[in-house]
């Protein structure tokens, strides 16, 4: 199926941040071609949390991978679907770059690091971000770099423009703006864009506004989303933009000496914007509530505890204030205690953030603490997806309940916990129509036969053939 | 020792020894369990929980006799085998092989504990031809046996560990187990590592073989929904003390001991209603190679009281970071006399005194006395009690709190 323009419009206006259709992935192994992700439809709406729960090898991660292109290289592929984030499609960009298979080690840990430094580097004219948290932080923090440098390195990597503004002169940056806010209210769109060419060149902020002036909205609604983005960007010159990126680190090894100091790691560093992004990073360590700041900055990562290390994760996601952040089991090898903060931490930076999180996770009580809606993945398909008071109180898929009655509950105490039959598909051989039937308490005969489609029960999303007016009709 | 024990821990101490380099000189000590009194009643279930790190692995391996360096002393009162164990009079070969026999292990990982290279029948048997009771057939039979017990079918005894899921192989771990008709089985994790609808079927297992064959149980889990699923009693360790031990029904019905508090309020519920609340968090950075003085927990205790175990060091550092944040001061000039007395210099007097009020707002309970001379600030801390576990109600608890010693003696104090 491919995307028309009208779709990535009616996303915009239904406050959709992440549409995913029909999405498939493949993995090509030596055991045979694995259908990972068998048409996946998602939509993720500005601002909540996104719980994904499902069991070992249902997709939850390769789903996470493929929106951040971050599929192993040469094995997995995106076959088809799209992946609709603000206003692009990724999936094509995704699958028809070239890479290299088989590069491991150092290597695949860059690549991971990259994650965090969010898409955005690849889609330059991209305003917003994803990032990701793994569930091994050690996996994405360079062991050879102390926090500092790797906090440093991602702050400056996606906030070139902030950083660059921060140590520019205030007042300076305050006239031009308000300048431009003044125009705005007199000139029309078109001679805005003539202006800021003029004045500011062909960056980022020109493509903005062109890319406003061309929607299909009337004028004001344009020129509220001209200042908003203006709220995000800072105005400057060509010349300007080239002396200041010309002393940015390239790379952060050369950038940074030793710095044994205990406290206050700023001493001492002269240039501006290293010294704005040290403090920026302590700042960040605060807010994911570090116990203390001045002395993690300058460990290594081995000499943090998981749950500091975890906390690192989470600053450095965030560093960017990323649109999406999507989180991969973050708590799982974390003790309960530790768990309780992180999770508290990921949901505050929901609230206040106003980030857009996609939590993935096999626990149900996670899901509880920070989910406000619900999707169910089986064999790399979301079999039902609904707000979460719903998914506990009234489940629809009958995998759904058995999950749900198979958890040890707190409160009331019974003698032997529900087992759902069997185990989860082998996915290179899966079951025919629906791919739960084997285990199905409920099955019918339709469900051996045909994969059942989609079915909308008022807000929520199921897949199952009970759920199916034809076939309920037809039973009758 | 009671008639219906199974086992007695006195006072068991274990310690690692950590050598930081190739070189022995700089050797350290990690305590990995200190001082643990703990009987296990013949037929109960008995969880163990705490975070990782907290000595639960330690324990099991304590029981089945295989540390080299501990204290302290272990009884067995197997059915028809009587043994004590003790610190110099460490067991025999002979003695290990009876301990071996009447108790077994399943462990957390199904991956790397059962051997790939060996088939599932000859890894089930093989604890049973260690022991030399009988030949190989009869070996094999007993395996046939138990693989139907667990639920898998007589086929599976010719696949190898690799061609099953994580779900039968831990199956084939509890077969193992049985296959000397133990007294007691420890579980290690047994579920950690498995979905949901794994574990909901390995649980249902591990009670019913329970009930089959009169086994008492030590179950090590950090999943206290599952401590609580499976236990008649439960035990909270937490840096090798133990915090907290009783019936689990009460304890988490009612935790008394503050960490256990902090741990039951910890686990999110599955349910529509669940939500998270802001708490009162403390952090700290501690480890078990330095463990805290006093109460082991006090760093993190939210009720800590004055008497808990801080030290000047602790003390400095928190006024350090206070000053810091709320003065603004790089660097804080503290000298440190002992561990109760500390003074800190300022600058001038006017920042003494801001120094002053902000000692007295932030840790006025962990200092009996602070006091002003000059633009320098002496400071002196309450001497520390040491927890001991204390009964209450129908439970032991190791916090002073509930100590009514410490209690008559801090009333005398005020
Ligand atoms: N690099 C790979 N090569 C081949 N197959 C893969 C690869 N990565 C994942 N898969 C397969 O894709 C399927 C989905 O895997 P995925 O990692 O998304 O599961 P998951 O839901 O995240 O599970 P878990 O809870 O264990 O993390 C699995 O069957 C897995 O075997
Ligand atoms: N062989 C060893 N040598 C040195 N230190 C050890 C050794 N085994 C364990 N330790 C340390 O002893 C402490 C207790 O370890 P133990 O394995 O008993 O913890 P645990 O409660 O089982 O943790 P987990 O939940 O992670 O399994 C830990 O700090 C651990 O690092
Ligand atoms: S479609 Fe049929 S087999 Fe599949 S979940 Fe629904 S009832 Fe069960
Ligand atoms: S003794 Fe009790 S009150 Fe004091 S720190 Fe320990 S747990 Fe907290
Ligand atoms: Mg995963
Ligand atoms: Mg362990």
């Amino acid at each position: 199926m491919s995307v028309t323009i009208g779709d990535i419009v009616q996303d915009q206006e239904n406050n959709k941040v992440l549409s995913i259709k029909d999405l498939e992935v493949d993995f090509f192994t030596a055991r045979g071609r694995a259908r990972a992700v068998r048409g996946l439809n998602l939509e993720v709406s500005r601002g909540e949390i996104l719980g994904i729960v499902g069991e070992s090898g249902s997709g939850k991660s390769v789903t996470a991978l493929a929106i951040m292109d971050l599929l192993p290289p040469g094995t997995g592929r995106i076959m088809s679907g799209s992946i609709i984030f603000d206003r692009n499609d990724l999936a094509p960009i995704y699958s028809s770059k070239y890479r290299v298979a088989g590069r491991i080690g150092r290597e695949k840990l860059r690549i991971r690091r990259m994650a965090v430094r969010g898409v955005e580097k690849k889609l330059a004219e991209q305003k917003g971000r994803i990032s990701m948290i793994f569930q091994d932080p050690l996996s994405s923090l360079d062991p050879l770099y102390k926090i500092d440098s790797q906090l440093i390195e991602s702050i400056l990597y996606n906030n070139e423009e902030f950083m660059i503004g921060k140590s520019l002169d205030k007042n300076d940056i305050l006239g031009r703006m308000s300048e431009f806010t003044n125009l705005l209210k007199e000139k029309s769109t078109e001679e805005l864009m003539d202006w800021i060419n003029q004045n500011y060149g062909d960056g980022g902020f020109y493509k903005e506004v062109f890319f406003i002036s061309n929607m299909s909205i009337s004028e004001s609604e344009k020129k509220i989303k001209i200042r908003r983005a203006l709220a995000c960007t800072k105005l400057l010159t060509p010349a300007e933009t080239r002396k200041l990126k010309a002393k940015l680190p390239d790379a952060t090894g050369r950038f940074f000496k030793p710095n044994n100091r205990r406290r206050l790691p700023i001493q001492g560093i002269r240039d501006p914007i290293v010294r704005e992004a040290m403090l920026f990073s302590l700042e960040l360590l605060e807010f994911v509530g570090m116990p203390n700041p001045e002395n993690v900055l300058t460990s290594y990562p081995h000499e943090l505890s998981g749950g500091m290390k975890q906390r690192v994760m989470v600053a450095l996601a965030v560093a960017n204030s990323p649109d999406i952040l999507i989180a991969d089991e973050p708590t799982t090898a974390l003790d309960v205690t530790t768990q309780y903060q992180v999770l508290y931490l990921l949901k505050s930076i929901n609230r206040k953030l106003k980030t857009t999180v996609i939590f993935i996770t096999h626990d149900l009580g996670v899901m509880a603490a920070v989910a406000d809606r619900i999707a169910v993945m089986y064999a790399g398909r979301i079999v039902e997806i609904g707000p979460a008071r719903h998914f506990f109180d009234d489940p629809l898929h009958p995998y759904t309940s058995g999950l749900l009655k198979s958890v040890p509950q707190y409160d009331e105490r019974v003698r032997k916990l529900y087992n759902i039959p069997g185990q989860v598909p082998d996915i290179r051989k899966l079951p025919s129509g629906c791919a739960f039937h084997p285990r199905c308490e409920r099955v019918m005969d339709i469900c051996k036969e045909s994969d059942p489609v989609d079915e909308n029960v008022n807000e929520r999303r199921v897949q199952c053939w009970l759920y199916s007016d034809g076939v309920k009709h037809g039973s009758r | 020792m009671a008639a219906d024990d199974i086992i007695t821990m006195t006072n068991v101490s274990v310690r690692y020894e950590l050598r930081n380099s190739s070189l022995k000189r700089n050797t350290s000590y990690l305590n990995a369990l200190s001082g643990i009194t703990l009987n296990v009643r013949k037929g109960e279930t008995l969880a163990v929980v705490g975070e990782s790190g907290s000595g639960k692995s330690t324990l099991a391996m304590a029981i089945l006799g295989l540390l080299k360096h501990w204290k302290g002393t272990i009884d067995y009162r197997f059915r028809e085998c009587g043994l004590t164990s003790t610190e110099d009079d460490n067991l025999k070969r002979g003695e290990l092989l009876e301990i071996w026999q009447r108790s077994s292990i399943v462990f957390q990982d199904p991956y790397s504990a059962l051997d790939s290279k060996k088939l599932i029948k000859d890894i089930i048997a093989e604890p049973f031809v260690g022991h030399r009771k009988g030949n190989r057939k009869r070996a094999e039979e007993r395996a046939g046996q138990l693989v139907e017990q667990v639920g898998l079918t007589l086929d599976h005894l010719v696949y190898y560990p690799g061609q099953l899921s994580g779900g039968q192989r831990q199956r084939i771990a509890v077969a193992r187990t049985l296959i000397n008709g133990p007294e007691l089985i420890i579980f290690d994790e047994p579920t950690s590592s498995l979905d949901v609808s794994i574990q909901a079927q390995i649980l249902n297992l591990i009670l019913d073989l329970k009930e089959q064959h009169n086994l008492t149980y030590i179950f090590i889990t950090h999943n206290l929904a599952v401590a609580k699923h499976v236990s008649d009693r439960i035990m909270v360790l937490y840096l090798g003390n133990v915090m907290e031990i009783g019936m689990t029904d009460s304890v988490f019905s009612e935790p008394l001991h503050p960490y256990t508090k902090l741990l039951i309020s910890s686990v999110p519920l599955p349910k529509s209603d669940y939500e998270m609340k802001q708490r009162e968090s403390r952090e700290a950075e501690v480890s078990s190679i330095a463990p805290p003085k006093g109460c082991v927990f006090h760093p993190r205790c939210p009720v800590a009281t004055s008497h808990c175990g801080w030290d000047s060091k602790e003390i400095i550092q928190l006024i350090e970071r206070e000053s810091y944040l709320r003065l603004g001061l790089e660097s804080l000039n503290a000298d440190m006399q002992d561990e109760l007395n500390f003074t800190i210099s300022a600058a001038d007097e006017d920042m003494a005194g801001k120094l002053l009020d902000l000692i007295g707002e932030k840790n006025k309970f962990r200092i009996a006395s602070s006091e002003l001379r000059g633009s320098k600030i002496a400071c002196r801390l309450y001497v520390s009690w040491s927890p001991r576990m204390v009964p209450k109600d129908d439970r032991m608890v190791n916090c002073i709190l509930y100590d009514d010693e410490f209690k008559n003696a801090h009333d005398i104090q005020k």
